[in-house]
């Protein structure tokens, strides 16, 4: 049975709840930060992307969580590392001359190459680190609430902002519902003897097999749309305007951090630019 | 199930909230193998399912839903990962193969019939792949015949089983979906 134990207790997002600065921002000015971060940990040079990591980590340090547990995120990531550096150094760039580091059979490994690993597991890193802060602490409903205050503009062109929002927030309330029906229903065909994976066959006997897990699985998720559609209609839902009246105070000199981000956005480009 | 009136906002906004979260709910299960290293991921099978049964367009919408999602962060995808940098990797190719693939299933199975989901179903598995070996090819500057051998080969068996399945499940929960979204069945 400890085959078919699900992920279902990762929690989406672990959110831990607390009263820092940095909990008490609007959901709006969280997102504006982990976007003016992630641009130069994509896209910036290594210093950049240094000091996007330590900023973050300095952030998880006063939201009071503990780096350890940040960098313990990047784990699930490391055979993902593996797979990128052996296909770097089983084939090489065409044109690269610089000079070769070791070489293990068909792998070779250039200074080049290793720079280009190092540099895409660091922004790796740093990213998977913002990512965690973020949603450290940021909660599934500021979540949704936060796309719908930062695309509230576009709403007056007609997008439908608040359908995004509702979609959203709808979306993290069945990821965890659906992932225990399906370890659920995996484990009632299973006790009643059904072999997934083992069936002879052509392709179309051995998926035949698992019919009996994707079919119930799905029903329930048409079954649920439904229900949650007549519980909107109960509730005269219309799609036209907002459905909260959540209104997120600004902390103090909110409207300074908001535009602290993009000052420091351009910061890391333009230490990276005199650094070069 | 009420096919009398039509809803069409909430039922939609339910049906593609839902799909997005089986796709991502499908990253959190992996059927072990016991004959190969390699688990059945099902979350392809449902990107496909979603394109076969809600059509292009909400088809698409859910997926995009559930990349976005992932790309801000959340374990949504395979293996647990999530975050922009998944885009940027090895396996970015197959993510956005993931709306191409979802949205033309869909669009090639809106008559129904068996054909129809049959020929959609296979193009969108096709198109994963081929966006997937595309990905691989450009981020590690690999010749076709290598990003062919290490980014469709191995999961070709894999994914003509999901491909039956997902036609198989199409075909029978198809008028249900249609009946939801207040479509009349083609033909």
């Amino acid at each position: 049975m400890k085959d078919l134990e699900f992920f279902r207790n990762i929690s989406i997002g672990q959110y831990s709840s607390g009263d820092s600065l940095l909990h008490r921002l609007t959901p709006a000015t969280k997102y504006l930060w982990l976007f003016a971060l992630s641009i130069p940990g994509a896209v910036g040079g290594i210093s950049g992307v240094a000091m996007v990591l330590l900023l973050a980590l300095c952030a998880g340090r006063g939201a009071g969580i503990r780096p350890a547990f940040l960098l313990r995120g990047v784990k699930p990531a490391l055979p993902f590392f593996v797979l990128a550096a052996f296909l770097q150094f089983l084939f090489g760039w065409p044109g690269d001359h610089s000079a070769a580091l070791f070489t293990l059979g068909p792998l070779s490994a250039t200074a080049r190459e290793a720079a280009a690993v190092g540099m895409a597991v660091a922004r790796t890193v740093a990213l998977m680190v913002l990512l965690g802060v973020f949603t450290s602490i940021t909660s599934e409903g500021e979540i949704a609430h936060g796309v719908e205050d930062l695309l509230d503009p576009l709403a007056r062109l007609g997008l439908p902002v608040h359908r995004l929002a509702l979609v959203v927030s709808a979306t993290f309330r069945f990821i965890p519902v659906i992932a225990g029906e399906l370890e659920s229903i995996v484990k009632a065909q299973a006790s009643r003897g059904a072999d997934f994976g083992t069936g002879k066959g052509g392709p179309f006997a051995r998926a035949r097999a698992y019919l009996p897990l994707i079919v119930p699985v799905t029903v329930r998720a048409l079954e649920r749309a439904e229900v949650l559609a007549e519980a909107m209609e109960a509730r005269c839902y219309t799609g036209k305007d907002r459905t909260r009246w959540v209104v997120y105070p600004k902390v103090r000199g909110e409207d300074a951090i908001r535009a602290l981000a993009l000052v420091f956005c351009a910061a890391a480009f333009a230490v990276d630019a005199l650094l070069r | 199930m009420h096919t009398s009136r039509m809803r069409p906002i909430a039922t939609h906004i339910g049906l593609i909230s839902l799909f997005a979260a089986l796709c991502a709910a499908g990253a959190m299960i992996s059927l072990p193998l016991p004959v190969s290293p390699l688990p059945i991921v099902i979350q392809n099978m449902f990107v496909i399912l979603a394109g076969l049964l809600l059509g292009p367009l909400e088809g698409g919408a859910a997926i995009l839903l559930f990349l976005a999602l992932g790309a801000l962060g959340f374990p949504v995808f395979s293996g647990g990962r999530g975050g922009i940098a998944v885009f940027a990797g090895p396996s970015g190719g197959y993510l956005v193969g993931y709306f191409v693939g979802a949205v033309l299933a869909g669009a090639m199975a809106r008559k129904r019939s068996r054909l129809a989901s049959l020929s959609g179903g296979i193009a969108g598995f096709i198109a994963i792949l081929a966006c997937g070996a595309l990905g691989l090819k450009l981020m590690n500057g690999i010749t076709w015949t290598k990003a062919f051998t290490l980014g469709v080969l191995p999961f070709l068996i894999g994914d003509v089983i999901k491909c039956a399945l997902a036609v198989l499940v199409s075909s029978r929960l198809g008028p249900l979906t249609d009946s939801l979204l207040g479509r009349k069945p083609h033909g």
